[in-house]
């Protein structure tokens, strides 16, 4: 036998292991605890506010920890920074931007895309203005997402495969997150936690260690490119949108997924997701400009709702992005 | 680059890792995760709406100084 057979027997073996041990840690199904939990009432959903500026593609949106502010950001040139009652909008690289996320201090903006660089923008300058602060670079591929943990450290994600820990006073990747075999597309972080998730195109989802670097856990079960992950408010289960055209709920400490959010006549890839408050309610976002409502734990569709943005902006938006940062809001 | 084998060495390192995780019971996991839910009802607007009252929201009335 040679090496590369023998490895592959070994890994193969391995993952039945596994995968036993996930069945036998599962000993009720989603569904069966839930039965008795009363369904979630008709949820009726009102536009706010329409915030206007970009003339193009949005393709990154992140509120304040205050929810009173959103970045957001555009193909190229320029974002935009939503305030209540007023907008500032600032020039960034000239590349298609991908990416972009408000510190949860609120004095910090960062984005990125083509240009494989994560820019940090300080908000609080003394002449009134945004401003170019530190520039990340090491990534070899596209910035797909980026977190703050802090105003000095942030986490990044890659089309290189990897994600990275990054001194932003220094400018320097503090460590390195590398195991997936595909683009990182998204990634996911959890206040005052050791660990966040990120999701691959390799159709996985892993959970790493922010200080030793190390993937603690690999989450499969997606069939195609894991769009998008966010924790589950209480931290130990997340969710993820995927090209399947599902949406999936995975619990961390029991290593496995909870539960699905698919039906027939949805046949588009998820771009995002996003949980409110209390977790009852996942909002996802997809290919075809709608976004759903389920309820997490019935696996239900509570709401669906049709772009009625479409209608009132002259260029279509397209939901890649949906947040909860509270109870009332959310943007797509 | 890596070769075909050093690829195949990193997934079996990685999952000689997986393997020894303690995995806890789902019927315990899921009950906590449902009563994060029903504990947090009250706080999550999206499932109990906002009164007139409480909407930061709502369409001012204009009002006549007399």
């Amino acid at each position: 036998m040679s090496d590369i057979e023998r490895l592959r027997q070994e890994a193969d073996n391995l993952k039945n292991q596994i995968r036993e041990a996930r069945k036998q840690a599962s000993d009720a199904s989603l569904a069966e605890v839930v039965a008795s939990v009363p369904a979630v009432q008709r949820i009726t959903v009102r536009t706010r506010r329409t915030m206007r500026g970009h003339l193009a593609k949005i393709y990154a949106m992140h509120w304040s920890a205050d929810s009173n502010e959103c970045v957001t950001r555009r193909e190229a040139a320029f974002g935009i920074l939503t305030q209540q009652t007023r907008c500032m909008r600032f020039p960034c690289a000239p590349h298609g931007v991908m990416t972009c996320a408000y510190a949860p201090s609120g004095n910090l903006v960062a984005s990125g895309g083509l240009d494989n660089v994560c820019s940090i923008y300080s908000l609080k300058t003394r002449e009134g203005n945004v401003k170019v602060s530190r520039e990340l670079s090491g990534h070899t591929g596209y910035l797909s997402c980026c977190r703050f943990l802090n105003d000095n450290e942030i986490i990044t994600s890659s089309g290189d495969m990897t994600c990275g820990l990054w001194d932003i006073e220094k400018s320097t990747l503090v460590t390195q997150f590398a195991n997936h075999t595909g683009d990182v597309m998204f990634l996911s972080i959890f206040p005052e936690s050791r660990v966040f998730l990120s999701g691959a195109c390799d159709a996985s989802a892993k959970l790493w260690d922010i200080r030793d670097g190390q993937c603690k856990q690999t989450f499969t079960g997606h069939e195609s490119d894991i769009n998008a992950v966010t924790f589950f408010p209480s931290g130990q289960a997340f969710a993820t949108g995927s090209d399947d055209a599902t949406c999936r709920l995975f619990d961390i400490r029991a290593d496995q997924e909870l539960a699905l959010y698919a039906h027939d006549q949805i046949i588009c890839g998820i771009t995002s997701v996003s949980f409110s408050k209390s977790g009852r309610l996942l909002f996802a976002g997809y290919d075809d400009f709608n976004a759903n409502i389920w309820d997490s734990l019935k696996t239900e569709r509570s709401v669906e709702w049709t772009a009625t943005y479409k209608k009132k902006t002259n260029n279509t938006s397209h939901p890649m992005s949906i947040q909860c940062p509270d109870d009332t809001n959310s943007s797509t | 680059m890596s070769t075909r084998v050093e690829l195949l060495q990193n997934e079996l390192a990685q999952l000689e890792k997986e393997v020894k995780m303690e995995r806890m019971r789902t019927s315990e996991t899921t009950s906590e995760i449902v009563q994060f839910c029903q504990k947090h009802q009250q706080q999550d607007r999206l499932l109990r709406p906002l009164t007139v009252a409480e909407n930061p929201y709502k369409e001012k009335k204009s009002c006549a100084v007399l």
